[in-house]
């Protein structure tokens, strides 16, 4: 029991995280329509930026953690205007390529600055204490300080989207891009807020991770494919969707790694996949029917 | 007010629209009529900058508004209803309203005074304010897109096919609201299938016929004369 409730909390901070990533994922795709593969190292070069800000250059974890959010938001919009305003009027899947090929670009970047495989921490707020609910339930500081985080991520991002003009026309967008013009608003504003905002989400998610497990060249891989799936699952493009997804995935994951074993842990993604694949294709809160 | 100079609009080879030329007068209702795909739509589009002029000039109050992004000529004063509704179907009735004050957002006082017009001319949107838009009648959204379309406080407004799959008698009170409108000192274009409804509300038209223009004038010589037969007719 106590080891339950340990894990359910480590998986909540692991879901949430990947929830950020994914809601970032979400936002790109439902306002612009495009799948950007290139997210998974935005959140690896987010972790990487938080190292060299916070452990080289030696500051508190959340100038690092700002650092990451503001330059990988300017990467997504680095990356709006060249690569995918260029693809736009192009089939989807030519720019779903280009992104694997941003992806591939980015990773090989990063293992020859930092191929050595050699263990690059973060220290985070929380580490040094922890809480003890009861007897035996130990639970990290940091895992506390990433839900923390997490929380305020999204009740900001909800502020933005649901609460702001600007949200208007991020939502007005989505829903109909050319009756948006339409009415005044400006496109390429809309996509260079949507990419900077989806970039600086997976730089914050990668700030967290980094802090959580180190930091590698690698660590974008498996966030990337859980914040896919955890979209699919989610319903494409929606924000409320993307977080419940996460939580589930986030805590079916670390129930699975602590009860059954850690090889059978990346089986959990998949199997969620392929359920929600038969049993609801259109994801959580997905409309029937709605443009995919 | 605006002037269409020999204007030709193309989809890759396919030139849907040649050689047209009109002008509308500042304050009066003008009629785009023609059969499907006469190229109505196409010439709307051109107008708010959503397909470029393969040649031809488009001149707005003096001003040319070819090669302008959309956002810059509702800025200028142009705002267009599309065809086929297209409201935010996702979105609260009130906020496909404020979309469309997204030119003034900055300035409360102005978009206060242009929501409460629209609440005048519309009673109905204040009722339904906080519904998604996608549950209005239809009828209701057509009255919505034109009040969004109000919020950018234009001084010409573009509506494409306002009477599409509407009743007669809402039909009826689409075209109150053009009087209404054209008495705030609105000038509107209006392009319709609806030849009833276009001789009702304009008080100048124009006649398209796969792509070209066959009349341009007042409307009391296009009830008398056939042309609106041989358009829609092909004779
Ligand atoms: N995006 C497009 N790509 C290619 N051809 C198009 C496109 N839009 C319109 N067309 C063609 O241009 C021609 C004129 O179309 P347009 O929509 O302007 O006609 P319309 O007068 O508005 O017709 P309707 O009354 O049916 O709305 C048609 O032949 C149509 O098939
Ligand atoms: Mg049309």
């Amino acid at each position: 029991m106590t080891a339950f409730v340990q894990q359910l909390i480590y998986g909540t901070s692991y879901g949430m995280n990947l929830a950020v990533a994914a809601a970032g994922l979400a936002l790109i795709f439902g306002v612009y329509r495009v799948i950007n593969l290139a997210h998974g190292q935005l959140i690896m070069l987010g972790g990487f930026a938080t190292y060299v800000v916070t452990t080289q250059i030696g500051t508190h974890f959340f100038v690092g953690f700002f650092a990451a959010m503001a330059v990988m938001g300017l990467l997504g919009i680095a990356l709006e205007s060249t690569i995918f305003r260029i693809l736009q009027a192009r089939p989807a899947t030519d720019q779903l390529l280009a992104s694997l090929g941003v992806y591939m670009i980015l990773g090989t970047v990063a293992l020859r600055i930092w191929g050595d495989f050699e263990a690059r921490p973060v220290n985070m707020p929380g580490e040094a204490w922890a809480l003890h609910l009861g007897e035996d339930i130990r639970i990290d500081g940091a895992r506390i300080v990433t839900i923390a985080i997490t929380l305020a991520l999204f009740i900001g991002l909800y502020f933005v989207v649901y609460r702001t003009h600007l949200g208007r026309t991020m939502r007005a967008t989505a829903q109909g891009g050319e009756t948006a013009e339409l009415m005044g608003i400006r496109k390429r504003r809309v996509a260079a807020l949507v990419f900077f905002i989806g970039g600086a989400l997976g730089g914050s998610a990668g700030a967290m991770l980094g802090g959580l497990f180190n930091v590698r060249p690698d660590m974008g891989f498996q966030p990337l494919l859980m914040a896919l799936i955890i979209i699919i699952f989610g319903g494409m493009g929606s924000l409320g969707g993307a977080i419940i997804a996460g939580l589930i995935l986030g805590i079916l994951y670390n129930l699975t790694v602590y009860y059954v074993g850690s090889k059978l842990g990346d089986l959990v993604p998949f199997g969620v996949l392929l359920i929600v694949l038969m049993v609801r294709p259109q994801g959580l809160f997905g409309l029937p029917g709605r443009r995919a | 007010m605006l002037e269409i100079k020999n204007l030709v609009l193309a989809y890759g080879v396919n030139r849907v629209v040649r050689d047209v030329s009109f002008s509308v007068a500042k304050g009066e209702v003008f009629a785009l009529l023609g059969p499907n795909g006469a190229g109505k739509t196409s010439i709307l589009r051109a107008i708010s900058g959503l397909v470029p002029a393969v040649s031809g000039d488009i001149v707005f109050e003096g001003k040319t508004l070819l090669r302008r992004r959309p956002h810059s000529i509702v800025l200028d004063g142009i705002a267009h209803v599309p065809e086929g509704r297209q409201i935010f179907p996702e979105m609260s009735v009130s906020d496909n309203l404020m979309v469309g004050a997204t030119v003034h957002i900055n300035n409360r006082a102005r978009v206060r005074e242009l929501e409460a017009r629209c609440l005048e001319l519309f009673p109905i949107i204040r009722e339904r304010a906080r519904q998604a838009g996608g549950t209005l009648s239809g009828g209701e959204q057509q009255q919505l897109t034109i009040a969004r379309g109000l919020m950018a406080d234009p001084r010409l407004l573009i509506v494409d096919e306002p009477t599409l799959g509407l009743a007669p008698a809402i039909i009826n009170t689409v075209a109150d609201s053009f009087r209404k409108l054209r008495d705030l000192g609105l000038t509107i274009i209006v392009a319709e299938q609806n030849a009833d409804f276009a001789l009702k509300v304009a008080d100048h038209g124009a006649v398209l016929a796969s792509g070209e223009l066959s009349f341009s004038g007042s409307v009391d010589t296009l009830r008398d004369r056939d042309v609106l037969r041989r358009a829609y007719l092909g004779a």
